[in-house]
């Protein structure tokens, strides 16, 4: 038999929702359990299982249709061997009710109605008199009664009452006397005020609070808010970071490299190279990490729900800013590829990724990353990790410090990293000593040769 | 300053006039050799002897013709009901002859005469012995409605009655005899028809009189916990009410509560509740609310007394409930 799908009543003060999406389309065969539609209440977006099965036969509202009464009937599923006329059946029985539903609402409009008459009535001085009484009563020439008649004679048609003269009533602001004062008094539309007293009352706290919005509005000169959507690359940060600091248990540990050697062997390295092909420090350090890695395997890692993976290469992930986001290119088996192919790789990704051209090949997959915000003039600072992975190394600007050496204080060039790592596969002594391995890696570059 | 029971602020009061005035007298029932049913006439007797302090035989309706008419040819009486439920007997005396006679003499007779005793429900005393006239006296046109709260009005609003020109209604309280309140050194008059604020506050207006004083001000403490600064106002004069005092409260907090032990019917706060509609309607930001005792003659039994009249709590219940549901 054909079954009906009213709005559902989600919450004690729920009176009427709105349709949020359709999830099957006309036509679609539902399975219990499947989700129909999405329903908006007051407070929250709501799914609506099926409880039977069957075809959906009839959509009564469209996506996004709102103020749709409780009980009212929003679908139609068609059973097997149900015909046409079932659901026409249905379709009559519950357009009746919800006729009745909003016959209701034009009754409640009616008392109004009588309330006001009544109201009217006792203004004027007349006895609680029946409209025919009120209406003899009347002297022609008077024109507030003629407003009093043109009323009554209203409500004795007011069978036929029209969407217009229903709205008269809906549309009503309610707003105490207060409100309403301070309302004309600081030129105010009633329309533009949420009301929070009471039964949605417009109370003065409502109009302070707006009018101090306004006044903070003026006070930053047409400074606007504006929202912008959320970009897929944004999304995929804010997801798989936000998984990130929830769900890894980060430790942190820093330490402070001298580079006098460092920058001199790289002087000597890009000696009479050309100027698109010199090797950069990052390149260097990208190679330091993945030699330490390659020493100290136990941090090449992932934690898994089951097991733990070691990586059987180094797959380095270096981040590259670009426009609005960052991307993560992999320098694969780095440990193994030398300084000079790492440069060409990084330029070329660099490259590629600011022109929008990176392939998904270029960035997935990874063990291990680097940021470096050096070129920010960043001392250090504490990177998230990129999960999987079971680390990232945060790399500052190189800066001339003084440094005891001996008994002696010198100034030499200093380079600060910190290393965050993922406490389930790394603890603090390996992630110390991969972070002693580079340190002694960047402090005597000719370790690489090694 | 010094700390007086409600009792003795009123015998001090009558005193301190007879004293200034040999044409006022005491007169009632046990008011003399007794020295009050409730001890408030304690050593008057003594003081101004039986010409002067007047002890009559059980008949309100003799007596109090006796003193209206004592009135009218020049004297100043303190009428002393036992309770106000025994006035019933003296109704007409007190409204067809003391509150008419101004009027209907054309302005050449005045009657100058307190009606004076303890009014309302006291403890488990019944029906007919807990009636609250305060709404029926300040009904009637050619009467003074007092009733004070603390030691300090009750001195002062009996002098201003006893000094009075027109007949007044002074309603005590049995249960606030016996309450001490400072009292200020000297001889002064509360001038009738002017209000007090017994407690500043901002957020609602509660008015009251009488215990319900009492009533309010406990309340408030309570509604302070809700983060509800109420404004306690006593009316002391419920005819002529104070509706300034009242009106500026409610242009400050915009929102008002009546409390009164009578019934709501009719009351003082339909009346007062009236007048703020009418004069500061574009003040309030929700509608007024009346608390007053249940619609029954009070009951004995001391938890149904409990029950049918207003206290702290169910003060405080229906303010809260009021402000966030209506």
């Amino acid at each position: 038999m054909a079954v009906p799908i009213l709005m559902p009543s989600l919450s004690p003060t729920m009176t009427e929702g709105n349709l949020a999406k359709w999830c099957k389309n006309v036509g679609d065969e539902i399975k219990p359990g499947d989700i129909i539609a999405e329903v908006e209440t007051d407070k929250a977006t709501m799914e609506i299982e099926a409880i039977d099965e069957g075809v959906l036969d009839k959509v009564l509202f469209e996506d996004g249709a709102e103020g749709i009464a409780v009980n009212s009937l929003i679908a139609v599923l068609k059973g097997k061997d149900d015909t046409d006329e079932k659901v026409k059946e249905l379709l009559v029985k519950y357009k009746g009710l919800n006729e009745v539903n909003s016959k209701e609402k034009l009754n409640e409009n009616n008392e109004m109605q009588d309330v006001k008459n009544k109201e009217i009535n006792e203004i004027k001085g007349l006895p609680k008199a029946s409209n025919e009484a009120v209406k003899e009563n009347i002297i022609a020439d008077d024109k507030s009664n003629e407003e009093i008649n043109n009323y009554n004679e209203e409500k004795e048609n007011n069978i036929q009452i029209d969407s217009i003269n229903t709205n008269k009533f809906q549309d009503r602001i309610i707003a105490s006397p207060l409100a309403k004062r301070l309302a004309i008094q600081n030129k105010i539309d009633l329309k533009n005020i949420n009301g929070t007293g009471p039964k949605g009352r417009i109370v003065k706290k409502d109009i302070d609070l707006f009018l101090n919005k306004n006044n903070e509005i003026l006070n930053i000169s047409n400074k606007y808010n504006k929202n912008i959507k959320i970009s897929s690359m944004r999304k995929v940060i804010a997801d798989r970071l936000s998984f990130s600091k929830n769900n890894i248990p980060h430790f942190y540990l820093n330490i402070k490299c001298n580079v006098d050697n460092l920058l001199m062997a790289r002087q000597q390295m890009n000696e009479n190279v050309d100027e698109k092909n010199k090797i950069s420090i990052n390149d260097i350090i990208i190679k330091a990490l993945a030699l330490s890695l390659n020493k100290v395997p136990e941090a090449n890692c992932s934690w898994g729900e089951r097991d733990i993976t070691y990586y059987g290469s180094v797959d380095i992930s270096v981040a590259v800013a670009v426009k609005d986001g960052l991307f993560t290119p992999v320098i694969r088996s780095a440990e193994v590829i030398q300084i000079s192919e790492i440069s060409k790789l990084m330029k070329d990704f660099v490259y590629r990724a600011k022109e929008g051209k990176l392939k998904p090949s270029d960035y997935e997959g990874g063990n291990f990353s680097i940021s470096n915000l050096g070129m920010y003039n960043i001392d250090s600072f504490s990177a998230i990790i990129n999960p999987p992975q079971s680390g990232i190394l945060a790399v500052g600007a190189i800066k001339k410090l003084p440094v005891v050496i001996g008994e002696e204080i010198k100034i030499s060039n200093t380079l600060s990293c910190q290393l965050s790592g993922d406490h389930r596969v790394i603890d603090g002594a390996v992630g110390a000593q991969l972070l002693n391995e580079f340190k002694s890696i960047i402090e005597n570059p000719y370790k690489m040769l090694l | 300053m010094a700390n007086v029971t409600v009792r003795l602020a009123i015998r001090d009061a009558i005193a301190e006039e007879m004293r200034k005035n040999p044409d006022i007298f005491l007169i009632g029932e046990e008011v003399g050799e007794y020295e009050g049913a409730y001890k408030v006439s304690q050593g008057l007797l003594a003081e101004f002897g039986n010409k002067r302090i007047i002890d009559t035989p059980i008949t309100e309706a003799g007596f109090t013709g006796l003193a209206v008419g004592a009135a009218m040819g020049g004297l100043v009486p303190i009428v002393e009901f036992m309770t106000w439920n025994f006035a019933f007997q003296a109704i007409d005396q007190i409204i067809n002859s003391a509150a008419k006679t101004l009027y209907m003499s054309g302005g050449k007779v005045n009657i100058p005469i307190v009606f004076r005793g303890p009014n309302g429900s006291a403890l488990q005393v019944a029906a007919q012995h807990s009636h609250d006239l305060s709404s029926i006296f300040s009904n009637i046109p050619g009467l003074v409605v007092l009733s004070p709260y603390d030691s300090a009005d009750a001195k002062g609003m009996l002098k201003a009655a006893i000094n009075s020109p027109n007949p007044v209604i002074f309603l005590e309280n049995e249960i606030l005899y016996n309450e001490s309140f400072e009292v200020p050194d000297g001889d002064y008059i509360i001038p009738i028809g002017k209000a007090s604020i017994k407690k500043s506050g901002k957020d609602i207006t509660l008015v009251s009189f009488s215990r319900g004083v009492h009533t309010s001000l406990e309340a408030s403490k309570i509604l302070s916990k809700h983060n509800i600064n109420a404004e306690v106002i006593d009316l002391r004069s419920l005819r002529p009410i104070d509706f300034e005092t009242i009106i500026n409260s409610v242009k400050k907090t915009n929102n008002i509560i009546t409390v009164e032990e009578g019934w709501l019917s009719s009351g003082l706060g339909a009346e007062i509740i009236s007048r703020v509609s009418s004069e500061a309607f574009n003040y309030l930001d929700a509608p007024p609310l009346r608390i007053g005792a249940l619609d029954v003659p009070l009951p004995y039994a001391k938890n149904l007394e409990e029950q049918s009249i207003p206290t702290a709590k169910r003060v405080a219940k229906e303010c809260l409930y009021h402000l966030q549901n209506n």
